[in-house]
């Protein structure tokens, strides 16, 4: 019995390490693509190498810097709005129960089911007439409609766990509302936050569709520039971009592993 | 109806000093109860899960009917184990956790179905068939997980710990079926636990288990009055130790000389008496008494318990059915075939 | 959640109301716009009289209809096979990282590694893999099996979605995959020993005692890729050929047209599309509803 458990066991680490690398293959794909000057048929590493890709994206004048920017600036937007509005909405859901709460959620919820495409289009429309529509300002209010779903998720999922005890405690002794809320409330969720602003970032840093249609092709974000490359440039450039877009998203996970739940982790799956 | 021998049975786990299970060997009579009595940490789920083939041993041998089935994995063995916690599929409904043994073996569904029936009629929950687990009581569930054991015909059944979980009046049912069960079909049993009384009122045999070793094997009535050691005796509510040197036919010990059976014992042995058996008598200067001072009289309910303090202070506990105030001087009595020596320790 | 906890109205009001505000403003109004629209609501170029021409007109004109039917039975296929694939996969991987004790850990991160990869990266990199001169096929040349790009069978770009296919398994696989195997951590070990123990071979385990048990989560998130993959833009838009051409892609094309006509088609198209994911979704709900109620 013991050789056959060997045997399979053998199999099973084959697979794994097979799928594994399945898995892995498009992202090494991007790295050798990122440094390969002249890489053609048939050979399967680069001919030669270089750093002009990355010497490009960095130079003061490069599109992919000012896309990057935009990224940034509009994501640094979301994120704060999102945790603001989320986090009280989170903390009602999960916290009390109430008569049509299980409406509530499903409505709250929704946007994080329901395809983008007819409601981007119809705020596409709304936002040109409000004169929203081809600036960041508009751009960012339309992430909230992805992002807020997760963050009142993740908050929801916290104060779920949480007990009002340090709360009331804190009140006792005398401390008033916003009081109670910097001193012990936010501190204690610290780690929600964390995981919950990660999300806004992460979802709203890779938005495509919504930021194509708000943005009416003016709004150059990192991943319309991606997109736009990908249709027909050169490997070496779509690969760096690549690289620059994935990047922070594989950084957090790999710093925040431990506190992210199996729901979380699954969430991440929606970039 | 099968007879079990267990040969040599060892089991080390990665990384522990002290082995759970330490050359174990047992023969389990066919067709008998067999009480598997220790306190936590003796090993002796571990060896249940060895027998039933959840567990591999690191060493030894596990023969039914003299054929070794150490390579036969715990599907094919049928030696079907009742677990603790009952381990009934959540998503199943009564009938169909009872039956799910027979359906792995391809039985067809109209005699699954009938044998069903007669099972829950046997463990008296003839209407819950189509209830889910946790619509259950504590004692239904085990009683299901009981049935569930019995239907497929195993060679052997094993009980880990089927009482433990349940209240005073449930046990007294559960037993009751047990015995009732067992006394019906005739499968040889294995009963693990931890409560003496339990395997007392259980077994035809008690295997004594401390430490991953076999203390001793013998009727409920043998460890009771003939414990192999004071270990053993201890673990039955023994608690008059004397040691002393064996001379001729009888033990001289720091309170006196008794005569005692000899059993092959010599040089160096521990007395040891249960406390019912040492009687309160009249003065008198026969042989096998000591004179003491009762310091203390608690009554237990069915009796009463006394702390006899004798020449060197030494103490002997007694119980009886009439208390003897404290603070009384008498004579108490050590009938010679009442005591039983022991291997000494020392 | 205390029982205790009395709050107010007034107070719940405030803590839910900018959530809500916000997506019933953006979401609802967003949606709701949408379908009027697509009812035919113009009032730019002075459409105010509602209709249903433009579903008529996708499911029956022969100026679309070509497009949305051949669309159609593209994207259910692609939605359809990338759900089974992904899921089949997600629940044989599942078990063997859970069978593989020792190094679970391991391999579990392992499989979370390409989660936060966006779907438009993991297009890309299908094409860098897969494409007549991509990795893959230099491997197979290397291996000798071809000796030119031609030889390799045209997986991206190509009529019948394989690519699309590929770059959503590679990507949903993982998703049900985590959710499946933490239903799975969560499983009394026990319980399948039991069962092993009442004589169930491996492929009984399975089928009567885990299968069950993991089905409630496998089916959710399985209808969740499902809906995802049959709206989703991106990669059928970077690996997708022009015909047959899956619904979202056509729908934005319409939307830009310059004919802005055709915007109340790409409306009534969107639309559509998000129906068939709510039937979807929705009836998985339903079905839950009832296996809950049946105990």
């Amino acid at each position: 019995m013991a050789a056959r458990h060997r045997s399979t066991a053998w199999l099973r680490t084959l697979t794994l390490v097979f799928i594994s690398m399945v898995l892995v293959a498009p992202l090494i794909a991007f790295l050798l693509n990122a440094f390969a000057r002249s890489w053609f048929y048939p050979h399967l590493i680069p001919q030669q190498w270089t750093l002009e890709a990355w010497a490009r994206i960095l130079s003061p004048q490069s599109d992919v810097l000012q896309a990057m920017g935009n990224s940034l600036l509009i994501a640094g937007v979301v994120t704060p709005t999102a945790l603001l509005v989320g986090l009280p909405a989170g903390r009602a859901l999960g916290l009390y129960t109430f008569r049509g709460k299980r409406l509530v959620e499903f409505l709250l919820l929704l946007p994080a089911i329901v395809p983008p495409l007819a409601v981007s289009m119809g705020l596409a429309v709304n936002f040109l007439r409000w004169g929203l529509a081809g600036n960041w300002v508009g751009v960012s209010i339309a992430h909230l409609v992805p992002v807020l779903p997760y963050t009142i998720l993740i908050f929801s999922g916290i104060f779920n766990q949480y007990s009002l005890e340090h709360e009331q405690q804190a009140r006792a002794l005398g401390a008033k509302s916003w009081a109670v809320i910097w001193y012990v409330t936010l501190p204690l969720i610290k780690p929600g936050i964390v995981v919950a602003g990660l999300f806004a970032f992460l979802i709203s840093w890779s938005q495509y569709l919504l930021t194509l249609l708000i943005g009416s092709g003016r709004v150059i974000t990192l991943p319309i520039l991606l997109f736009s490359s990908a249709a027909g440039g050169n490997n070496l450039t779509i690969a760096a971009q690549a690289i620059l877009f994935t990047a922070p998203a594989l950084l957090l996970l790999l710093v925040t592993n431990r506190l992210l739940s199996t729901d979380a982790v699954s969430g991440l799956g929606r970039l | 109806m099968t007879l079990v021998e267990l040969n040599q049975i060892s089991k080390r786990y990665h990384g522990e000093q002290t082995p759970a299970l330490d050359q174990l060997s047992l023969t389990i009579p066919s067709g008998t109860i067999v009480a598997i009595l220790g306190m936590s940490g003796s090993g002796k789920t571990t060896l249940l899960k060895i027998i039933a083939g959840l567990i591999e041993p690191s060493a030894g041998d596990v023969c039914f009917d003299g054929i070794s089935v150490k390579h036969l994995p715990t599907e094919q063995r049928g030696a079907i184990m009742v677990f603790q916690n009952h381990l009934l599929f959540p998503h199943m409904t009564v009938e169909q956790n009872i039956g799910f043994g027979l359906k792995m073996r391809g039985v067809s569904r109209s005699i699954i179905e009938e044998r069903v029936a007669t099972m829950l009629a046997l463990i008296q929950l003839p209407a819950l068939g189509k209830r889910k687990p946790a619509q259950l009581s504590g004692g239904q569930q085990q009683r299901v997980a009981l049935a569930r054991a019995l239907i497929v015909e195993p060679r052997l059944l094993l009980l880990d710990e089927p009482l433990s979980n349940l209240d005073a009046n449930l046990r007294d049912e559960m037993r009751e079926l047990i015995l009732c069960v067992q006394r019906h079909f005739g499968i040889t049993t294995l009963v693990v636990t931890h409560d003496q009384q339990d395997a007392v009122l259980l077994a035809d045999h008690i295997a004594l288990m401390s430490s991953g070793r076999l203390q001793q094997f013998g009727t409920p009535d043998a460890l009771f009055y003939r414990p192999a050691d004071e270990q053993v005796a201890r673990f039955f509510g023994g608690v008059n130790f004397l040691s002393g040197e064996i001379d001729q036919q009888s033990i001289r010990t720091s309170i006196g000389t008794f005569c005692a059976p000899m059993n092959g014992a010599s040089g160096r042995a521990v007395l040891t008496i249960r406390p019912e058996q040492i009687q309160f008598c009249e003065q008198s200067n026969g042989t096998n008494t000591v004179t003491g001072i009762v310091e203390h009289c608690q009554f237990m309910g069915i009796y009463y318990r006394h702390t006899v303090r004798t020449t060197n202070d030494t103490r002997l506990i007694v119980h009886s059915n009439t208390p003897v105030v404290a603070g009384t001087t008498g004579d108490i009595y050590l009938p010679p075939e009442h005591i039983w020596l022991v291997r000494s320790e020392a | 959640m205390s029982s205790a906890d009395r709050v107010s109205s007034r107070q719940l009001v405030l803590l839910l109301a900018p959530a809500l505000v916000l997506v019933l403003l953006l979401f609802g109004g967003g949606f709701a716009y949408s379908v009027l629209q697509s009812l035919g609501w113009q009032p730019l170029i002075g459409r105010t009289t509602l209709s249903l021409d433009a579903y008529h007109n996708l499911l029956f004109a022969p100026a679309y209809q070509e497009v949305f039917w051949s669309g159609l039975i593209f994207s259910l296929w692609v939605s359809t096979a990338s759900t089974l694939l992904s899921a089949v996969l997600a629940v044989l991987i599942a078990l063997l990282i859970h069978q593989a004790v020792q190094r679970s850990q391991l391999w579990s991160f392992l499989f979370q590694f390409n989660l936060p990869v966006p779907h438009l990266v993991a297009a890309i990199g299908m094409l860098f893999l897969l494409s007549q001169s991509g990795l893959v096929s230099r491997g197979t040349a290397a291996l000798g099996l071809t000796t030119t790009p031609a030889d390799f069978p045209v997986l991206v770009r190509d009529t019948s979605g394989i690519g699309i296919i590929i770059a959503y398994v590679w990507k949903e696989m993982p998703f049900i995959g985590v959710i499946v195997f933490g239903v799975l951590k969560s499983l009394n070990a026990s319980v399948v020993q039991a069962a092993r123990n009442l004589g169930a071979n491996g492929w009984q385990r399975f089928r009567y005692i885990i299968l069950p048990l993991i089905a409630p989560s496998l089916l959710s998130s399985s209808l969740i890729v499902f809906a995802f993959t049959f709206g989703a833009y991106e990669i059928p838009a970077l690996l997708g050929v022009r015909y047959p051409r899956a619904l979202p892609v056509t729908a934005l094309f319409l939307f830009n047209d310059a004919d802005l006509n055709s915007r109340t088609e790409a409306m009534a198209l969107s639309v559509l599309i998000t129906l068939v994911t709510s039937m979807v979704i929705g009836g998985y709900l339903w079905l839950r509803g009832i296996a809950q109620r049946l105990g």
